[in-house]
């Protein structure tokens, strides 16, 4: 990997963006710990919203659209089943971390039923803040780390494999673009929703076709939401066009690699084509991609193949 | 590279000259490690480097100085810090019964680039300036949170270059979302090119603190209108404000011997309001009387040479103890506070603002306004734009005000604020014009805050002293507090009693001595209308079992009534909090005042305590006044952490949060 010297690391870039809501029936200590966490190095960039009230947590749960809730076994009348209703009516895609010791079946049984319990955690989390911050903290690597793209893939490897049979790319290709891209999103400040999308909107990128092609494919699919993502990608073919964001710079470029190595071109065959910023690649995510990096992964992409041949 | 500046005055005694009538001694006390030393003299500041002159009786630990690490300074002239931090201590001669030191700043070679733009004070105070370094694991990570920070911020955040004598400005460009920042990107700016490898300084501010950093030009990139330099290997971070200037364009007229005169235009003015830059036709600047008058204000006040570059002169006011009224009416008219400075015409938007914040009026006091602009009158005549104010669609929305509270003390007062995203937005710039106000109230020291636990801007504030920037100079003090009402019926505790007695002083109770320090006595522009009575509570057997601090003002002095305050410190632990209060909510001499009580072993939570009063726990922080510089970085970091929760709703303030 390339270190040049004095590099600035851009922190946390996969948690970055992300919404946790925790309830805390003591307001004081409410106020005290989302103070301490907006100085945590460990939750930079994360913010994390604590409340003492359900009405205002249901607020941010729509407001603020956290991926995470933590919330007490108690908070006045209302047990942990009730608060989680309240919070999974307010926002579904919602994961629920109950602090409760031994819930009873009554209770469980309940809980499953409106789709909440997940995770359990100690009631004693709220005790401290080193307890309440490792509880978030690994909760939010967990849920990274856990978003399971499978089933996507699966789906989505369908839809490519359609597409390619009315094109004039091989398997071979996407395969390798896929590989190059996964080299390439460590280099962004991508958030892990947005690493996802890319790597799922990939799948679905040929150079050879345009918003409409997409829109026909993703119709009546769970993954409209990518439609936004490939409209952000420029293509090569027919009329150049030019990427919309970061992560439609590096789609375009991964599968523009790809294709060159199909047809065998030098690095420096390549990295001058690069220097040359034609309009598909014009945007400024272009110079991360700079010779060493392009190297790095050409070389990964070369050893692979040979590990195959052997 | 490095300016060698020689001052034969140490700067803080140099600036009490040039702006007050009576001269000061130029020996520091304090320590050198664990050495106390009397009697130093400064010989010379240089870049990173301080020249001592201590008495040769006093030794130095040979040992310590002969180490390579650094020993730990503090040195004061009277009550102001002067040096601070770690130095490496190397003695240079004796002479004259003295011995001459010399002491190096530890990160004097790191940051030698900065040399253009770094002057040798910077480096005297701890707190005045930190430097994280690419060498350290630390400072590497310290670095890449600024950036991550700046690439979060929402906003573009401007810097100027520095090179080759040029200097223009331009603002960062994180669009390429690289996540390694082997280069800086920065927007091309207009006509401004140098060589590639050229050694440029990038300066920028950044939630009140004003960052410095050398880097290279690397390349010109006309595809996409950036131009990038290197990452920096040492960053200083700067957060006193005597360099931070204010550009304006005022028309003046400089007045020799009271009859030269030549016009000229006020440029800018020094954060602290202090201090100004001109430019205009000026002749060598004699040695000789000058005074500048601006004919549309006017104005008319003393003024004397501080430096000068080419065209621009630099000046300081020479007497701004006779001529503060004066100073501060120039310094707002060169600041031009977007917000609107309370004055007649405005008072009523000011009480209504009141009104709806639940400030006013007085239950059953039916001249509550009239009195309230009565008061408000005094206080501007004597510290004109003491308050200021956000007016939105003719409302006001929050207000600030700074006065003094004791002789070298000020405070906040009238602080309101509607519960609104525009409120805290616009709040920064209340808080960033009226500290800067400071320097201009005669005599002040110290700035004195009070503030609840409870609320979310005070609790993350609280937060940050405690986690991040600690000044030298910064004290902060749990308390009891306890809103003002009426005596209670309640019978008081029959066992104490309550006397009048002389102000008093123990020794052993460290908060109650810096309480009296703090506040020792009346300001001299409010002396009519404050009042320090000092009280003592006994037990039957006549033991002293709390000493009290009363400071009175009319109860409708301000609109928070928040200088009319009863401090009790108890200092036996028989004694308890809910017994003082008792005690003092059913006495006449407190009533309509807030109670803090404060004890030596306070901590954040407490028992609770029954009273019909509102109360909140709350602390005290009190700064020196050169350290405002830190209270302002922390007061933007807090309210951007609020704001930035807003989400996109807080896009409109975020530049206001940059300044």
């Amino acid at each position: 990997m390339r270190e040049p010297k004095n590099t600035i690391h851009i922190l946390h870039s996969e948690r970055a963006q992300t919404n946790v809501l925790v309830l805390d029936a003591n307001s004081q200590r409410a106020v005290e710990y989302e103070s301490l966490s907006e100085l945590d190095p460990y939750l930079k960039r994360l913010n994390i919203f604590f409340t003492s009230t359900l009405a205002e947590a249901r607020d941010l749960a729509k407001s603020k659209r956290p991926k995470i809730a933590i919330f007490p076994e108690r908070l006045g009348e209302l047990d942990f089943v009730s608060i989680q209703a309240e919070l999974k009516n307010a926002h579904e895609k919602l994961k629920l971390i109950p602090l409760v010791g031994n819930p009873t079946l009554a209770q469980y049984r309940e809980s499953k039923k409106i789709g909440g319990i997940l995770d359990f955690a100690q009631p004693e989390a709220l005790l401290t803040y080193q307890s309440i911050r490792d509880l978030i903290v690994f909760s939010v690597r967990e849920l990274v780390q856990n978003s399971s793209l499978e089933k996507d893939f699966k789906t989505l490897e369908s839809l490519q494999t359609a597409l390619l049979v009315h094109s004039p790319f091989s398997k071979n290709y996407k395969q390798t673009s896929a590989i190059i891209l996964s080299q390439l999103l460590p280099h962004f400040d991508l958030t892990g929703d947005e690493i996802a999308q890319t790597i799922l909107a990939e799948k679905l990128y040929l150079p050879t076709l345009n918003e409409e092609h997409y829109a026909s494919v993703l119709i009546n699919t769970e993954y409209t939401l990518l439609l936004d993502l490939l409209t952000q990608t420029a293509t090569w073919n027919k009329e150049h066009s030019k990427p919309g964001s970061t992560m439609g710079l590096i789609i375009t470029a991964s599968n523009y690699l790809s294709m060159m190595l199909e047809q065998n071109q030098t690095i420096q065959a390549i990295h001058e084509k690069f220097q040359e910023r034609p309009s598909f690649l014009h945007h400024l995510s272009v110079r991360v991609i700079d010779r060493a990096l392009m190297t790095q992964v050409i070389d990964s992409i070369h050893s692979t193949e040979m590990r195959k041949s052997a | 590279m490095n300016p060698s500046k020689k001052f034969n005055l140490i700067p803080g005694e140099k600036r009490e000259k040039a702006r007050s009538d009576y001269a000061r001694a130029s020996t520091l006390n304090g320590t050198i490690g664990t050495t106390e030393v009397t009697d130093v003299a400064i010989l010379g500041i240089s870049f990173g480097q301080v020249t001592l002159q201590i008495p040769e009786g006093i030794e130095i630990s040979k040992a310590l100085i002969n180490d390579e690490s650094s020993l730990s300074v503090s040195l004061k002239l009277n009550e102001d810090l002067i040096i601070t931090g770690n130095w490496f201590i190397t003695p240079v001669r004796k002479s004259n019964g003295h011995l001459i030191l010399n002491l190096d700043h530890p990160e004097k070679d790191t940051v030698s680039a900065l040399a253009p733009v770094l002057q040798g004070e910077h480096f005297m105070r701890a707190d005045f300036m930190k430097v994280f370094a690419q060498g350290s694991t630390q400072g590497a990570e310290a670095i890449s949170g600024i950036f991550t920070d700046l690439v979060d911020f929402g906003k573009r955040v401007p810097c100027n270059i520095f090179g080759e004598g040029k200097t223009t400005s331009t603002t960062f460009n994180f669009e390429a979302r690289q996540k390694q920042l082997s280069e800086i990107y920065l927007v091309l700016p207009a006509n401004f090119k140098l060589p590639i490898l050229t050694p440029v300084i990038i300066e920028f501010k950044f939630l009140a603190v004003r960052y410095v950093f050398a880097a290279t030009v690397l390349a010109y990139d006309q595809n996409f209108g950036i131009l990038s330099v290197t990452p920096p290997s040492a960053i200083a971070a700067l957060t006193t404000r005597r360099y931070d200037r204010t550009p304006c364009n005022i028309d003046a007229v400089l007045l020799r011997d009271n009859a030269h005169s030549t016009a000229v235009k006020i440029t800018s003015i020094s954060a602290t309001g202090c201090e100004i830059n001109l430019d205009g036709p000026l002749e060598a600047f004699a040695n000789c009387d000058y005074a500048l008058s601006i004919p549309r204000l006017d104005l008319q006040f003393p003024v004397a040479l501080r430096d000068r570059r080419g065209q621009a002169l630099g000046l300081s006011f020479a007497d701004n103890q006779n001529h503060i009224l004066e100073i501060r009416k120039l310094f707002n008219e060169c600041v031009k506070p977007p917000n609107i400075l309370r004055t007649p015409e405005h008072y009523p938007v000011f009480l209504e603002l009141y009104k709806k914040v639940g400030y006013g009026p007085t239950p059953g006091d039916e001249l509550w306004e009239e009195k309230t602009i009565a008061a408000w009158k005094h206080q501007d005549s004597v510290l004109p734009g003491n308050t200021i104010g956000t007016l939105m669609n003719g409302e006001l929305i929050n207000s600030f005000g700074i006065l003094p509270i004791a002789q070298r003390t000020a405070g906040t007062h009238s602080l309101a604020m509607e519960k609104s995203i525009h409120s805290i937005g616009y709040f920064l710039e209340l808080i960033n014009h009226n500290l800067s106000n400071l320097d201009l109230i005669p005599h002040i020291q110290y700035y004195f805050g009070s503030v609840r636990t409870s609320s979310r801007f005070t609790s993350r504030l609280y937060t940050l002293f405690e986690h991040q920037s600690k000044p030298t100079l910064h004290e902060t003090y749990f308390c009891l507090s306890v809103n003002p009402g009426p005596s209670q019926d309640s019978a008081p505790p029959l066992s104490y009693s309550i006397n009048e007695c002389f102000e008093h002083h123990e020794d052993d109770y460290p908060t109650l001595r810096f309480f009296d320090h703090v506040l020792s006595s009346e300001h001299e522009l409010l002396k009519n209308i404050q009042f320090f009575n000092h009280f003592e509570i006994k037990n039957q057997s006549g033991t002293t079992v709390a000493f009290i601090k009363s400071l009175k003002m009319p109860t409708f002095y301000t609109a928070v009534n928040i200088f009319s305050v009863c401090f009790c410190f108890i200092l036996s632990p028989e004694f308890s909090e809910q017994e003082a209060l008792d005690l003092l909510t059913s006495s006449p001499h407190f009533s309509n005042q807030y109670i803090e009580i404060f004890r030596p072993d306070f901590e954040k939570s407490t028992t609770g305590v029954k009273t019909q009063r509102k109360v909140d726990e709350a602390f005290y922080f009190v700064f020196a006044k050169d350290e405002i510089g830190t209270l302002l970085a922390n007061m933007h970091r807090a309210a951007w952490r609020i704001l930035q929760k807003y989400g996109d709703a807080a896009d409109p303030y975020l530049e206001k949060a940059i300044a």
